[in-house]
């Protein structure tokens, strides 16, 4: 697919160097910040994230924490020789496969599309200009993504567990899958591949994520997926006859009002007993864990975790007209949920809904 | 980067700090970048030994396309990760040593 792009040992290099130091910020560095806050916390155990910031304010390893965080990333992206700044080098060879030949009936793009200004508005992930203005960006975005959770060993297995999740939920038989906030079809390629019988739409806002989406499912000689440039919220999609809508790490990159929009269409979309499933972070229960999710909000350029995290979510699809709500962890890789596991994990949650049948 | 410019002429926000002086954000972010930059070195050094050993030509080009062997993979992992590792312990503000009693050396006095 990209078979023009030449190795290059010293970016290899730089980037295993970079994901070593993220494994260690992950195994060892969070941990030791767990023990400090105990410490800390052992006379009057904070209630609240702001009394969690308070006490770890002047913390040398929370700030080393958080310093850490920003910049790792930073680098991945934007460094000497970071993912932007690497395939810049390229870009001839990245758009010659880009414009490769891909059959009409698997991508729908709008080149007049208007983006939401929330979208354009942030960098997500620290990805210089975002996932959607550089033709190029869903190729570093997808490249970028073999790193987000470095306990992850392939962030392939993560969208198979999630697709298992969603069929093994569904009581009848599946025909027709939308999936919302698609990126570069990670999330959908499980459906295509493993499952012929299914149908799937992949619908995203970022055009050069949809192009990388539309080659790979070419490539595969895939003919039961097409890709649409549409927002979330307004897929212009047949509504009435969805088996299942689902997205993966989507609602936390949008506002409230948004998101409620996101379950409205959802509604709009399923067939009567149709599944909900969205897999996005969620954490409540733990101050101190709480506090490290909306630092990384804040440390990943991901402001709109912290109101999803917020928000009644429950509430938000009883009013879209979803009546069975149940909000379920996500084991990501086995034994990630276990009380062993110590390092630092994104709050990976389920939040499913059916509608009425 | 280099440049403070974004790819969408967009203003960049206000600097993101973590330490009480923002030198020390700055110079955290100058030790990184050369910490990467001299893993990178090493690794290019050890790679070109390993074609030496091999008797493998030594040029830009088959440097920058070497892929290891299992074994020099290992080797190769092992060298980054012992580097991060040690790096990455620094953070932690862990001793490596025992050091001496908090309440002082004099109870070890013997009159």
């Amino acid at each position: 697919m990209f078979e023009d792009i030449p190795a290059n040992r010293e970016f290899d290099a730089y980037q295993s160097f970079l994901l070593d130091c993220k494994l260690a910020w992950t195994r060892q560095l969070f941990p030791v910040l767990r023990d400090r806050f105990d410490v800390a916390a052992r006379d009057a155990r904070p209630k609240t994230v702001r009394d969690v910031a308070a006490l770890m304010e002047d913390d040398t390893t929370a700030q080393m924490f958080g310093w850490f965080e920003r910049h790792l990333q930073r680098m991945k992206y934007s460094g000497l020789r970071g993912l932007t700044v690497h395939y810049d080098g390229y870009r001839e060879e990245i758009l010659r496969a880009l414009d490769s030949a891909v059959p009409e009936h698997l991508l729908e793009l709008h080149p007049d599309f208007q983006q939401p200004e929330y979208y354009t508005s942030v960098d997500i992930h620290q990805h210089p200009g975002g996932v959607w203005s550089d033709e190029i960006a869903g190729f570093v975005y997808e490249r970028g993504a073999q790193s987000t959770a470095p306990m992850l060993k392939k962030s392939q297995s993560l969208f198979h567990r999630m697709t298992a999740e969603a069929l093994t939920r569904t009581d009848h038989e599946v025909k027709k899958v939308v999936d919302l906030g698609c990126g570069w079809g990670g999330s959908t390629q499980p459906y295509y591949e493993d499952h012929p019988e299914i149908d799937v739409t992949g619908v995203e806002l970022s055009a050069p994520c949809l192009r990388v989406a539309a080659l790979r499912a070419a490539e595969l000689q895939a003919q039961n997926v097409r890709y649409k440039q549409a927002d979330a919220s307004d897929t212009g999609l047949d509504g009435g006859d969805t088996d299942i809508v689902t997205s993966t790490m989507m609602l936390h990159e949008m506002p409230p009002s948004h998101i409620k929009g996101v379950l409205r269409e959802a509604h709009r979309l399923l067939a009567p007993g149709g599944l909900s499933i969205h897999l996005d972070f969620l954490m409540h229960n733990d101050p101190f864990k709480v506090w490290v999710h909306h630092g990384h909000s804040a440390r990943n350029n991901e402001p709109f975790m912290v109101p999803l995290n917020g928000m009644d979510i429950v509430g938000a699809h009883k009013e879209a007209g979803f009546d069975d709500v149940e909000i379920v962890p996500f084991e990501e890789f086995d034994g990630s949920l276990s009380p062993d596991n110590t390092a630092w994990r994104f709050p990976w949650t389920m939040i499913i809904a059916r509608k009425s049948g | 980067m280099s440049t403070s410019e974004h790819p969408t002429g967009l203003p960049l926000k206000a600097e993101q700090t973590f330490f009480e002086d923002s030198a020390i954000d700055r110079l955290m972010s100058m030790v990184m970048t050369l910490a990467a930059e001299l893993h990178v070195t090493r690794d290019r050094l050890a790679v070109m030994e390993m074609m030496m050993e091999n008797n493998q030509p030594i040029t830009s080009a088959s440097l920058d396309a070497f892929r290891p062997n299992p074994t020099q993979k290992e080797r190769l992992n092992a060298g980054r990760q012992a580097f991060s590792k040690e790096l990455m312990f620094c953070a932690i503000g862990v001793e490596a040593s025992l050091g001496a009693p908090e309440e002082g050396v004099g109870k070890f006095n013997k009159s």
